[in-house]
């Protein structure tokens, strides 16, 4: 038998090692994502508070079995899989709208590395590195807008605000991107939400587990853990009240597509998820009144249907059933021409039919519909006018006089809806009357126009000769 | 002959305007010829007036009330004998609700005062045909009508080589056919030919009327 050489040995053995490992990464990513999420949260078993806290900081610390470097995150390949954008691209984070792959260092219109928890927050905690280089903290941004934003607490700023826009590489307006003033940063109502549990994420990840009620950090190093508050980087005068604004921002912007496909990029890269994507109902749970948030199983909206005038506005009252379920809703129209809603108020804007819908917070599957008929009211000042101009009709003066007066009342008659015609009719047979009158002068004078015309051919009549 | 076409088309268009009574009829009162005098000054003009013309032009206006209507007429006289009569007709509009009037919209004048009724005739087959097929005979009076110069019609008068200005005491002699009217003037330019004749005077019923007669050998 003839001996296989060393180099070729060597060959076999890096190709056996190869495939063992790609058959091993087969065989752990072989469930299904929606399967994957369940069983990720089968160890968690508490219902609230420090409890529920303890043991979600236990488990995505122990999952988190990749720290990412700070070169990981401006890593395309990484990026394209945590922040889908359109058309194979990135998501700009504050402004949610496409945003180039191609890393250049950060140049204008290109994207940076933000820190949602400001490094200069972190307490020092981190830098480029652990909660620093977290896929699930670290996003992308706008170059301009991540200096915009700069190390700002978040807030709802309450004075006055300027608009950050986001530009792309040439100079294109691309929406906005979220608000500065006042030194605070506010995000568009539709990234509240995923700031919001970012940050509880950095901070039930990266806070020892002695101040969260866990019970290990997982395999991070112990340098990567500390102490953090959410008024680190929430503008609060209290931690309540930062958490307050917290678990508003959760309620307001329930997580979406693209933060669900990031959970399931960060678990397949660095082993962990964000437990308050999957679960925001935790976000209340442990920081809110204690309980697991019911979500409604149907809502109710009371009247069902109304009538209105054009400038009447009516509240609608909204139920959630079962008993306890939180009512916490947002708001619609289906013709905004018709009617327009705010916090529950319906104000009829213009005739016609529509409905309001109001849908659940915590499942937007779950709705409620309103029906609004809108009338309009008689125009009291179009019938005014139309009875002015029929009281100025001219019916003694020039040819030219009366009907200038005439069109001016057919001008104001015109202007008469089918709500104003019935109370109108005194002065409309009036108007009939007086152009009746005219039309009569006018033929008397065609006739007469006729004559003359008749009389002028008959005087060459005898140019035939 | 060109003329007799000519003038059918023209009584045509009035019935269109519904006035026209042809039915007034020419009772040639001015006389057919000329009896000839000493002093006949006026013979000329009424050999003017069978002249051979190419184009006869018309315009009547008519002021009502501070308003004014105005018709005009084209006669044109082609070379192969074919005659042409263009017109464009101005009456008052009547007003209405709106939705009452049916039908077409008139051409109007930019004040909305009038409407414009326009159009071409031809004559065929002793018809006068119009641009929209509708049809009309011809009248049976149209050569006892019309206008003669004399003396004794006349009052005030200034005849000199090229013109005519005067007043028109008789208007219905002169005319050739009843016609209500009072206070008639008549001013003429001519050469060999007329040039233009310009007759005003005022209608029963108060109205202005200016007729301008307009000719090209």
């Amino acid at each position: 038998m003839q001996r296989i050489s060393r180099k070729v040995q060597s060959l076999i053995l890096a190709l056996v090692m190869c495939l063992g490992i790609a058959y091993a990464g087969s065989v752990s990513s072989g469930s299904a994502p929606a399967d994957a999420a369940a069983d990720y949260y089968a160890p968690i078993t508490a219902a609230g508070g420090e409890e529920l806290l303890g043991q979600v900081h236990d488990l995505i610390t122990t999952t988190h079995t990749k720290y990412t470097s700070y070169t990981d995150c401006k890593n395309p390949a990484y990026y394209r899989r945590t922040d889908p954008g359109p058309n194979g691209e990135l998501a700009e984070f504050y402004a949610q709208t496409e945003l180039s792959s191609t890393w250049k260092s950060g140049a204008n219109g290109t994207w940076n590395r933000e820190h949602v928890w400001c490094q200069s927050h972190s307490n020092g905690l981190w830098g480029e590195s652990g909660g620093g280089a977290d896929l699930l903290h670290i996003r992308p941004t706008e170059s301009r807008v991540n200096s915009a934003r700069g190390n700002n607490k978040y807030a709802v700023i309450s004075g006055s605000k300027n608009t950050v826009i986001y530009r792309n590489a040439a100079g294109q307006d691309m929406g906005p991107a979220g608000y500065t003033g006042g030194g605070l940063f506010e995000p568009l109502d539709q990234v509240k939400g995923d700031v919001a549990r970012i940050v509880l994420y950095m901070y039930t990840h990266y806070n020892t587990y002695s101040n969260v009620h866990g019970s290990t950090n997982g395999n991070g190093r112990s340098n990567y853990f500390g102490t953090l508050h959410f008024t680190d980087i929430v503008s609060a005068s209290n931690e309540k009240g930062a958490t307050e604004l917290l678990l508003d921002w959760n309620e307001l912007d329930p997580p979406d597509s693209l933060e669900l496909s990031r959970n399931e990029a960060a678990q397949e890269i660095q082993g962990n998820r964000n437990p308050f994507v999957d679960h925001p109902e935790y976000a209340e749970a442990i920081w809110g009144d204690g309980t697991t948030e019911v979500k409604p199983t149907a809502l109710t909206l009371s009247p069902s249907s109304l009538e209105l005038k054009v400038g009447q506005s009516q509240s609608l009252t909204v139920s959630a059933q079962p008993a306890g379920a939180s009512a916490a809703v947002t708001w619609s129209v289906s013709d905004s021409s018709v009617l327009s809603v705010s916090n529950g108020v319906v104000k009829a804007l213009g005739e016609g039919r529509a409905t309001v819908t109001a849908m659940s917070v915590s499942d937007p599957s779950v709705k409620a519909v309103a029906e609004v008929t809108v009338e309009r009211p008689v125009d009291q000042a179009k019938l005014e006018a139309f009875h002015a101009a029929v009281e100025d009709i001219d019916g003694e003066g020039t040819l030219a006089r009366r009907a200038a007066s005439l069109r001016k009342a057919l001008s104001a008659y015109s202007a008469l809806t089918d709500k104003e015609l019935p109370l109108a009719e005194e002065d409309i047979g009036r108007l009939s009357a007086a152009l009746d009158d005219y039309n009569r002068l006018v033929r008397a004078y065609n006739e007469g126009a006729n004559d003359a015309c008749d009389a002028a051919l008959r005087g060459i009549g005898k140019l035939i000769g | 002959m060109k003329k007799i076409f000519a003038l059918i088309a023209v009584f045509a268009a009035l019935c269109m305007f519904g006035g026209c009574d042809v039915s007034s009829d020419g009772k040639g009162t001015g006389g057919q010829q000329n009896e000839p005098s000493k002093k006949d000054l006026y013979a000329p003009l009424n050999e003017m007036l069978a002249a051979d013309y190419s184009k006869i032009g018309l315009t009547v206006t008519d002021t009502f009330d501070g308003a004014y209507l105005k018709s005009e007429y084209n006669f044109l006289y082609a070379d192969d004998g074919s005659v042409t009569l263009q017109y464009a007709v101005e009456r008052f509009a009547e007003l209405s609700l709106p939705g009452a009037s049916e039908g077409e919209t008139p051409e109007t004048s930019s004040d909305g005062m009038k409407v414009i009724y326009r159009g071409e005739a031809k004559i065929e087959d002793g018809k006068a045909v119009f641009s929209d097929g509708r049809q009309f005979s011809l009248p049976a009076n149209i050569a006892q009508i019309g206008f003669t110069f004399k003396e004794e019609y006349f009052g005030n008068a200034d005849l000199a080589g090229i013109y005519l200005k005067a007043d028109v005491t008789d208007a219905e002699a002169f005319w050739g056919s009843e016609i209500s009217c009072s206070d008639m003037k008549i001013s003429a330019t001519f050469l060999d030919f007329f040039y233009d004749i310009t007759i005003t005077y005022t209608a029963e019923d108060g109205s202005g009327v200016e007729y301008l007669y307009t000719f090209t050998v």
